[in-house]
């Protein structure tokens, strides 16, 4: 019941795409490998990259094609406080044809809450950019996310879950701040203790300010895995 | 496009890494549970208002069928094998509604081997024949049935940091103690 009621939510959300000014699709692949050393530190590298196939803004030809939006080259280096908390600093590059490329320090706390048939995570995260050209910019985030196991009341190898999550975003660029919200809604699968696979929608939606809002969807596709040296 | 590719294979070996202790649980119907569990079931919980959920459960090549059920305000949980035999009835509890003496044992067990803890979740589990497993639902009774506590916590040491299912006795006297490895959060967290 629980998978049917996503897939109607899926199937409702992509009807509606297309109905504002300022709409953007595409694939949005992502993979994470992770590495905790013995002395408890968390060496992670991820991967993520946007290719646009859609967009109707008002500076883009509204043709249907295909185009690089971005890729994200990131690197991070965490310590758990406790089984629940974990501090993590990072650094991104970003390879972005229509602009400069940018680098960014990211600097996050994480929290997750393992409740019985629901995991919840918290994520507050700063990051600040720098790209030549361009004035620093500066974020606060706020990222609520939920597994759900479709099969029982926890996780297990090779079941399904659900993931839902919602993310508030404030930016501050040249005396000029912004907000941008982004919802997250899909599917994956624990594939073993150590890997899982994810497929997902993700609505994003900034330029409240502008005469025409702007939505961005990528269709997510993502694999993470993490090691440990303590077997 | 030669280093993607080498990339690619390179990391294949990783996906296949699946040979580990499998533990699965499945939402079924009732019309799947063997008559003798869901007999035992109407018998001992006759008056139950509230829907019971059942799973299928597969844990180290062993499997079971598991009723779900609020009753008398408690999440109750009963296990059969395969055949329909009740294997052992799971009641979850507050910390206040233990008995004074089991509380301060366990305690003593804390205080005396973790600086730092905490009571996630705890467990009352009765063992025994199946007419007192079902007088014990239907009647309140306790005669002849083993009573353990098992509580899931989190505790602290001078070393670490870890999540523990620990088993307790009817007195509150530790038995024995595994650790709980969280799944992976990467997707929560990054």
């Amino acid at each position: 019941m629980r998978t049917l009621l996503l897939f109607i939510f899926l199937i409702a959300s992509l009807c509606s795409f297309g109905q504002s000014p300022t709409s953007i699709f595409g694939f949005f692949p992502e993979a994470q490998l992770s590495y905790k050393t013995k002395s408890g530190f968390k060496l992670s590298t991820k991967t993520e990259s946007q290719h646009g196939v859609i967009n109707t803004s008002p500076e883009m030809n509204p043709e249907y094609d295909y185009y690089h939006n971005q890729t994200d080259l990131q690197g991070f280096i965490g310590k758990s406080i406790n089984p629940f908390v974990s501090l993590t600093v990072g650094y991104q590059y970003r390879i972005d044809p229509q602009s400069n490329n940018s680098n960014r320090s990211i600097q996050q706390i994480s929290f997750v809450q393992p409740l019985t048939g629901i995991k919840l995570g918290h994520r507050i995260r700063t990051d600040q950019t720098f790209a030549s050209e361009e004035s620093p910019e500066f974020r606060g985030r706020y990222r609520l996310s939920a597994e759900i196991p479709l099969s029982g009341q926890s996780l297990d190898p090779t079941e399904f879950y659900c993931i839902l999550s919602d993310e508030g975003i404030i930016s501050y660029q040249n005396d000029d701040a912004g907000f941008e919200n982004r919802f997250v809604i899909g599917m994956g699968k624990l594939l073993t203790k150590h890997q899982k696979v994810q497929i997902a929608l993700d609505f994003r939606t900034d330029k409240f300010s502008d005469p025409s809002i702007r939505h961005r969807t990528w269709f997510k596709f993502a694999w993470y895995a993490s090691f440990s040296a303590n077997k | 496009m030669k280093s993607l590719v080498i990339v690619i294979i390179s990391l294949s070996p990783l996906i296949s890494l699946a040979q580990e202790k499998i533990e699965r649980e499945k939402r079924i119907n009732s019309n799947e549970v063997p008559s003798k569990a869901l007999d035992w079931i109407d018998d001992a919980y006759e008056d139950i208002e509230n829907k019971i959920k059942w799973y299928f459960e597969e844990s180290s090549g062993s499997y079971s069928y598991e009723a779900k059920m609020k009753f008398m305000d408690d999440l109750h949980s009963v296990k059969f094998d395969t055949l329909g035999q009740i294997k052992d009835i799971e009641i979850i509890k507050e910390w206040n509604e233990l008995q004074p003496n089991v509380r301060e044992n366990i305690q003593k067990y804390f205080q005396s081997n973790f600086k730092k803890f905490k009571i996630r979740k705890i467990q009352i589990q009765f063992t025994g024949d199946e007419d007192d497993l079902e007088d014990l639902i239907d009647e309140n009774e306790f005669e002849d049935l083993t009573i353990r506590y098992e509580i899931e916590f989190y505790g602290k040491t001078e070393q670490s940091k870890k999540i523990w299912e620990g088993l307790f006795d009817d007195d509150g006297n530790f038995i024995q103690k595994r650790e709980i490895i969280l799944n992976s959060s990467n997707n929560l967290n990054f």
